[in-house]
């Protein structure tokens, strides 16, 4: 009988998560404020219920009572942290935290799964990363000078990531973390947040091509330390992070063209000098080809993720504990076991709903810093979630990411957090300038579309000012043709033209004679160099 | 890039929060991104997930065991040949009734896997039961029962055959020549399934004598004498007949500085092509290969007969091995064309050519698997042997199948002739080192009543110290067929 509860409540579950997904994209979408609100009550129904049948299946089969304590902190922390948010900040986005709560939730049940104590520890982190959270719109509201600080943030944050470098315990053939006080961290992660801080305070001041170059001097040492410190999926997700900002900002696609032909380059030049870029590589092609070695752990993740089908086998039911390093690396595998491919789906679906609402967010900023800052957490976000899963389902090789807010790992959960407080707190002051604005995705495409006519009218407008200035151009010329006319006929008024041409056939004209030899050609160079007279 | 001679506003035009263009780039960028993994998810749920279910290193579960009770493997008349038994308190133990019977063919799962066990696991643990009665069986908390697989195996003949074979090394392939589903396959020494734990030590123990290799599919033989066949077939291809072939045999050939002896010191005088074929007369068939043939023709025969060519079975099979591409006046052309050489063949395959011979030409692999039936026994599926097509001519096939008649008739099978099924066939004596009296015995042949024919391929191991030959084992095989078909 147990079994056929089991059975029962792992399509609950899905059922649970499949509305919870649909909700979201239909509120991504929904036009009526007051529909939207509905809605948004609805996901917090959906994902308490979620964590009861959940906690429920892990309860009845482990008859512990930490996963009660689990459940009773996980419910509390749902429940205060949206009334928190309803409260103190009335104007923030609430999809965003509950499309956070929802999953962390998953998070939260699966690490649970793996293991209780690293569970507790996980939920006290999201606990603490909340509180700090909710301080982060008034840091920002009172900084107001940050977008003057790139410089600031480019030598925190190559200062933490060498120090990670130097100082740093080598864990698993890479140099990722550093123990300060017993507690391990990852500052890969934190410098993160400073990556783009930097990046936005740059390109807001200037996107001339020297501060682009500027800009990519620094951002790619912070790059080479991580390829350096072998953290590879850190080191793409900043690239990645820069080259969407570098283009965004300076609206020039030709950047996307010469980083992606950069990153190709760095990537054919990083397989040719670090052999375990070619070990992955290698591992990803085929894994059986070194089975017991290293492919051993993504051929386990790859049987964890066929062993569940599509519904899964069920909280406890599977053996994902085969995997080595499942609560970290490859929890995604562990999730598609348990809960099924249909679950994995709907959790990817829903990272990307999180990232497509941060865009979405970013859109409605009006200050170009804050847009910049939030579409580069939003673009590290959604890459990082693309790296594990892709790599996990051997779409692309795996390069030991986390999967953002599930997998287990306090400093990738802390940031992941205060990520997304950082973009809450950006529409935070957004909408309290303009309380009135609750923008649904249509008036959002209107924004857009009034956007780009604006930017179709700006181009307009350059376009009669090189008319103008064209005009100009041919009223000078025109101007001087005359005024050698003019000189024509004095000289041959005066009748020492005969002595001109000699002069220009015999020897190299002067410069005081160069004017008379100016004929038609330079016009027509003047005019392709598109420069102004040199006379003016 | 800034132009000095601009105006300062246009330079600064950038700085504007006008940048709709490349948000929604963005967004649909990652959008396209997440699809496509998504759909490779899909994709990979769908296509390669079986593959990786099977997969021998996979020793996790499977998702459906906490369900489902494994099926049983089932004769071809439908008795079982392997099946789960549930105690009342629920544990499962998987029983074989046959002993050591089937013990390479239908392997154990205990201990690993082995045999049909393993590669039919997949259909063994997926149920066809109507979904209503599984959920009234998930509700009262008993397991649902999965497929059968309904193997090739003829139970009866299987345990005569196997009973003939006793204590002879060797093995024993038995097809159904009409559409070369296996009927028997034994392979010695064995072991018992049940027991394969308690006595792994022992079995892979050097001197048990690989008692887990299915020696019918994996054994490597030089073919001796059988081997005649192809090059029979490769003279036939050349000249398109006999060419009225006389060869007289003196008992020795010699060509280019090698001498090839017949075997028993015997001088057969003057031979036909089917007179040589028939007496086994190893001078004419150097000869054949030394003067005869063209350099590339032996190896194209070979090749198109599926040497070196590995079979997609439903059991572990390896690939018959020859080496030889240009034939030429020497002694490893001659002694190749004889069967001793670098040529290794399994029963198998020797098998599938005799069948090829019987089919007019056509060459099938040997069938394991006839098709899939729910545990109340409605078949779901059926299973048919994989044709490789045609390899020889009719004209080729009615010859060579004149010439093994004659083996029988007139030459070194006669024994058979006491049988009335007009068995054709070739025996073989493999030499497997210099000692001429180490040496294995073959047969290959086929009946041809028109009904219920089988091919038949023995080969014991150093056959002549046990002083029984394959073709007299054969001679058993052939009597017992038809007297279990009541003929």
């Amino acid at each position: 009988m147990s079994r056929l509860i089991v059975d029962l409540s792992r399509y609950v579950i899905l059922l649970f998560m499949v509305i919870f997904t649909l909700i979201t994209f239909s509120a991504l979408k929904t036009r009526d404020p007051y529909v939207r609100r509905g809605r948004l009550g609805s996901l917090m129904v959906f994902t308490v219920f979620f964590n009861i049948t959940c906690f429920a299946m892990l309860f009845f089969q482990t008859f512990e009572t930490d996963v009660l304590v689990i459940f009773g902190l996980l419910m509390l922390y749902i429940i205060i942290s949206s009334i928190l948010y309803h409260v103190l900040y009335p104007a923030s986005s609430l999809l965003l935290v509950y499309l956070m709560n929802m999953i962390l939730s998953v998070g939260i049940v699966i690490q649970t799964r793996l293991g209780r104590e690293t569970a507790l520890k996980q939920l006290i982190i999201a606990c603490l990363a909340m509180v700090v959270s909710l301080i982060i719109p008034v840091i920002i509201r009172k900084a107001k000078k940050l977008e003057n600080m790139g410089a600031f943030f480019a030598v925190v944050g190559i200062l933490l990531l060498g120090a990670v470098f130097v100082l740093g315990g080598v864990f698993r053939g890479g140099r990722l973390s550093i123990e300060i006080f017993g507690i391990t961290f990852q500052f890969s992660e934190f410098v993160k947040i400073t990556f783009v801080f930097f990046i936005a305070a740059m390109l807001n001041k200037a996107t001339d091509f020297a501060q682009v170059f500027r800009v990519t001097i620094v951002a790619g040492i912070h790059v080479l330390i991580l390829v350096v410190s072998k953290d590879l999926g850190a080191a793409l997700i900043y690239f990645v992070a820069y080259i969407v900002m570098v283009v965004t900002a300076t609206r020039k696609f030709r950047y996307f063209f010469v980083g992606v032909g950069g990153m190709a380059a760095a990537s054919v030049a990083a397989y040719r000098l670090f052999s375990h870029i070619r070990v992955r590589v290698a591992v990803w092609m085929n894994p059986f080809a070194d089975y017991s070695g290293t492919g051993y752990q993504i051929i386990q993740a790859l049987f964890s993720l066929c062993a569940g089908g599509w519904f899964g086998t069920g909280l406890f039911n599977g053996t994902p504990e085969m995997i080595p390093l499942v609560r970290q690396d490859f929890t995604f595998a562990a999730i598609c076991e348990e809960m099924g491919i249909l679950f994995a789906i709907c959790l990817v679906a829903l990272c990307l709903c999180l990232y497509l609402l941060i865009v979405s967010i970013a859109v409605r900023l009006e200050k170009p810093f804050y847009k910049l800052i939030a579409l580069g957490l939003g673009v590290e976000y959604a890459f990082q979630v693309f790296l594990t899963v892709g790599g996990t389902t051997k779409f692309i090789p795996m390069t030991g990411v986390t999967l953002p807010l599930v997998s287990y790992g306090g400093s990738s959960l802390m940031c992941t957090m205060f990520m997304l407080a950082i973009v809450q707190g950006l529409y935070i002051i957004r909408h309290e300038e303009d309380p009135y604005e609750e923008m649904t995705p249509e008036e959002m495409q209107e924004l857009l579309y009034e956007e780009e006519l604006r930017e179709l009218e700006e181009e307009e407008r350059q376009r009669q000012e090189q008319l103008r200035r064209e005009r100009e151009l041919a009223e000078r010329q025109r101007r001087e043709r005359e005024r050698i006319e003019r000189l024509r006929q004095q000289q041959k008024a005066s009748g020492s033209t005969n002595a001109v041409r000699q002069q220009s056939q015999n020897r190299p004209p002067r410069q005081e004679n160069g004017r008379q030899n100016i004929d038609e050609d330079f016009f027509a160079n003047t005019k392709l160099k598109n420069n102004e007279p040199r006379n003016r | 890039m800034k132009d000095k001679n601009f105006p300062e506003e246009l330079n600064n035009r950038q700085d504007k929060p006008v940048r709709g263009r490349a948000y929604k780039a963005a967004s649909a960028v990652f959008v396209l991104i997440f699809v496509a993994m998504i759909g490779y998810m899909v994709y990979f749920q769908l296509r390669e997930s079986s593959a990786l279910l099977n997969s021998p290193y996979n020793t996790r579960e499977t998702k459906t065991s906490s369900s489902i009770i494994k099926g049983s493997l089932l004769a071809r008349d439908g008795r079982p040949i392997a099946y789960t038994s549930v105690g009342d308190d629920g544990s499962e133990t998987r029983i074989y009734p046959c002993g050591s019977l089937f013990a390479q063919t239908v392997g154990y799962s205990d201990y690993g896997s082995a045999g049909l066990e393993a590669t039919q696991n997949h259909l063994l643990v997926e149920s066809h039961v109507p979904v209503s009665e599984q959920i009234i069986n998930e509700a009262r908390g008993e397991k649902t029962w999965g497929d059968s697989v309904i193997t090739s195996f003829d139970l009866d003949f299987s345990q005569a055959v196997y009973d003939i074979m006793g204590e002879m090394r060797g093995a024993v392939i038995v097809l159904d020549a009409s559409d070369n589903s296996v009927l028997a396959n034994i392979s010695k020494p064995d072991f018992n399934p049940v027991r394969v734990s308690e006595e792994w030590e022992i079995l892979n123990d050097e001197a048990s004598g690989s008692p887990f290799l299915n020696r019918a599919l994996q054994g490597l033989y030089p073919p001796g004498s059988t081997f005649k066949i192809a090059t029979a077939l490769a003279y036939l291809r050349e000249y398109g007949s006999d060419n009225n072939f006389h060869y007289t045999c003196t008992g020795e050939y010699t060509c280019g500085g090698y001498t090839i002896h017949c075997s028993g010191g015997a001088v057969h005088g003057d031979q036909t092509l089917s007179e040589a074929f028939a007496h086994s007369c190893n001078c004419a068939f150097a000869y054949i290969a030394a003067e005869c043939l063209s350099g590339r023709t032996l190896a194209t025969i070979t090749d198109n007969l599926g040497f070196n060519r590995k079979f997609d079975l439903a059991l572990p099979s390896t690939a018959s091995r020859y080496s030889l591409t240009t034939a030429k006046a020497d002694g490893l052309t001659m002694q190749t064309a004889i069967g001793q050489g670098n040529t290794l063949m399994t029963p198998a395959h020797l098998a599938m050519i005799t069948s090829a011979v019987y089919n007019r030409g056509i060459m099938s692999e040997p069938n394991y698997v006839l098709g899939t039936a729910s545990y109340s026994g409605t078949k779901l599926t059926d299973n048919r042997a994989e044709s490789l097509g045609r390899v020889m001519s009719t004209e080729e096939a009615a010859a060579l199948k004149e010439m093994m008649r004659l083996v029988v008739t007139d030459g070194t099978a006669s024994g058979l002739s006491e049988l009335p099924y007009g068995i054709c066939g070739k025996t073989g004596t493999a030499q497997y080192n210099d000692n001429p009296d180490d040496a294995h015995s073959w047969f290959t042949g086929f009946s041809d009543t028109g009904n219920y024919d089988i091919v038949v391929t023995v080969i014991l191991e150093g056959g002549q110290e046990t002083g029984t030959s394959a073709a007299a084992v054969a001679q058993r095989i052939f009597g017992t067929w038809f007297a279990l078909k009541g003929r």
